[in-house]
């Protein structure tokens, strides 16, 4: 049997079509693939097997009857674990939602699973989405497939680590402050972040409702425009949805960027980034000048003070967000002997949430009481709009913005960068968050043995255009659907 | 950040912490604060705040009741019910 495993999306939907294969063989070759490598790398925390087997013969079925059937048809996927659906447990990894299945589904589960799609399982994260190694979950790390003991990225580390290790051939993830990129870069797969708004929130786990945004993780850029297709689009359900006309992500695939205009941002490139990844980010921006990109400096001053501005809204959210969890309607409540529903409270939530997500809590608390509520949140809530001006200013000149989605490759469990380094990883992924832009990752090569990722950053709404660019990119670099070798042979 | 701040945020947002977490919290957090208290130093003057991308506005619709269609699903998800309630300890 041919390794399905290691095809992308849509080399495999093709086969489908052409009856080369059929959903069932593809279903159980990705299964078969996680039996062997999930015990090392724990990409997942709920899997459904046998459903996934007969929605695949189901998808047979309607193959053999001759069914007009999409791009994405009977491909296996899965979702992290912050995105409701009724059929297995949503837990956004915490402690707190450990027994909890949600009695709707979100919008954008729905969405991919009408493209025909066949869901796995939910994959690990940082508890509620917190964190960028996916340590703080409450079910245990996940192992990057690249190498041992290395940090698969987050909070997406699951998604990201399932489509390297072939246990998912597609990934949903999300992301607030990179959550979906840095898994991507650190794993050697393609994260795309879409403008805010641009897919629906609804029924997927808040954490900074206003810099949240829902996008896919796959093998190459194709498949990454194929999922756009089947989850974008306005959803009255969310406020917050763009009702914007929705185009063909896949209609600008075609190699073409001459007269494309690329700003390169000195701030994106400062002494802490990984000679090796400098090196390979230069070396990108080189091969797209070739291909008639006209390259030229740029500055977004005011993202020095970005990640601060970052730490002080995102905490504020997630303080409200959080609150909602109380152990009155669902989730895991702690009994207290004598006590009132306030105190039950108090020890549901100290039970219940993990380290990080009471410490966010509490800071964000902090920032919102009335005496800090002027010097930093107010503050923070100026100075994004000064860096939301910055790549405004700049995209009047430029279609693109190109450098580094890292600092460093990814790192050991054990020997955790200093925290001023991790934070200076976030700088150059918030800047889109806070802005709303959108911003894709995809490797562009292997440094130390690890792979590295290059960040192409769009205007909002020019997601087209990243897209674009980063399939150019691709094609001419040929660096695309990466198989990471530490995870054969069991040895993750 | 005090630790008496910290005990003050933890009890509004309704979160009991154990002795001495308040002062490692403190030390912990005072490390952030320190940090982003760079935003003050940047000139914001005549500058609107951004609390949302997006440009939009409330959406009204006609105030019409309809149902969820899945009470016991929501239910069952409850820690405690009765009579087709959520259940809890005490309030007053």
């Amino acid at each position: 049997m041919v390794d399905l495993f290691r095809f992308t999306a849509h080399e495999l939907a093709d086969k489908i079509k052409e009856k080369e294969i059929s959903c069932t063989e593809l279903t159980q070759n990705v299964l078969d693939r996680m039996d062997a490598v999930e015990g090392g790398v724990h990409a997942y925390v709920n899997t459904v097997k046998e459903q996934a087997l007969k929605e695949a013969a189901a998808a047979d079925k309607k193959i053999a009857a001759g069914e007009q059937v999409g791009p994405l048809f009977g491909i296996p996927i899965s979702l992290k674990d912050n995105m409701s659906s009724t059929d297995m447990p949503t837990t956004s990894c915490s402690r707190i939602l450990s027994n909890f299945t949600a009695p709707y589904t979100a919008t954008v589960v729905e969405k991919i699973r009408n493209a025909g799609t066949i869901v796995l399982g939910k994959t690990n994260m940082d508890e509620f989405a917190m964190g960028s190694s996916t340590i703080t979950s409450y079910y245990g790390p996940t192992q990057n497939p690249w190498g041992k003991d290395l940090v698969p990225g987050g909070s997406s580390g699951g998604a990201a680590a399932a489509v390297a290790a072939g246990e998912a051939i597609l990934s949903l993830g999300s992301d607030t402050g990179g959550s979906i990129r840095q898994p991507a870069a650190f794993c050697g797969v393609v994260g795309f972040k879409p403008t805010y708004g641009m897919v629906s929130r609804y029924g997927v786990h808040a954490m900074t409702c206003s810099l949240d945004q829902v996008g896919p993780i796959t093998k190459d850029v194709r498949d990454c425009a194929l999922a756009m297709n089947a989850i974008a689009g306005y959803d009255k359900k969310d406020a917050t949805s763009a009702n914007v006309p929705i185009p063909d992500f896949t209609a600008n695939l075609n190699g073409d960027i001459k007269g494309m205009r690329i700003g390169v941002p000195s701030e994106y490139f400062p002494s802490k980034l990984h000679p090796g990844i400098r090196e390979k980010v230069e070396g990108a921006l080189k091969l797209l000048e070739e291909q008639g990109a006209i390259i030229e400096e740029v500055s977004l001053p005011a993202s020095k003070y970005a990640l601060s501005a970052y730490y002080i809204i995102s905490p504020a959210e997630i303080s409200l967000n959080i609150s909602r969890l109380d152990g009155v309607s669902y989730g895991v409540r702690e009994d207290v002997i004598d006590g009132d529903v306030y105190d039950m409270m108090a020890a549901t939530r100290a039970k219940g949430l993990g380290k990080e997500v009471k410490s966010r809590v509490i800071l964000g608390t902090h920032f919102l009481c009335i005496e800090q509520l002027k010097p930093y949140y107010h503050k923070a809530l100026k100075v994004r709009t000064l860096v939301k001006r910055d790549f405004e200013e700049v995209f009047k000149k430029v279609d693109c913005i190109v450098g580094p989605t890292t600092l460093t490759t990814s790192f050991n469990f054990n020997s955790f960068p200093d925290s001023l380094t991790l934070r200076q990883n976030d700088l150059l992924l918030a800047g889109s968050n806070l802005a709303g832009n959108c911003a894709i990752s995809l490797p562009c090569g292997i440094v130390d043995g690890l792979p590295v990722g290059l960040q192409i950053m769009g205007n909002a709404f020019d997601d087209e255009k990243v897209l674009r660019m980063a399939y150019c990119f691709e094609q001419v670099s040929g660096i695309k659907n990466l198989q990471p070798t530490f995870v054969e042979g069991g040895n993750a | 950040m005090t630790p008496e701040q910290v005990e003050r945020a933890a009890k509004i947002a309704m979160i009991q912490i154990g002795e001495g977490e308040a002062e490692i919290l403190a030390k912990e957090l005072t490390e952030i604060i320190d940090y982003v208290s760079m935003v003050k130093d940047v000139d914001t003057e005549g500058v609107p705040p951004t609390i949302h991308v997006l440009p939009i506005s409330n959406v009204m619709r006609e105030d019409e009741a309809s149902s969820f269609g899945n009470r016991e699903g929501l239910l069952s998800q409850a820690p405690e019910t009765e009579n087709g309630h959520f259940k809890v300890p005490r309030i007053i």
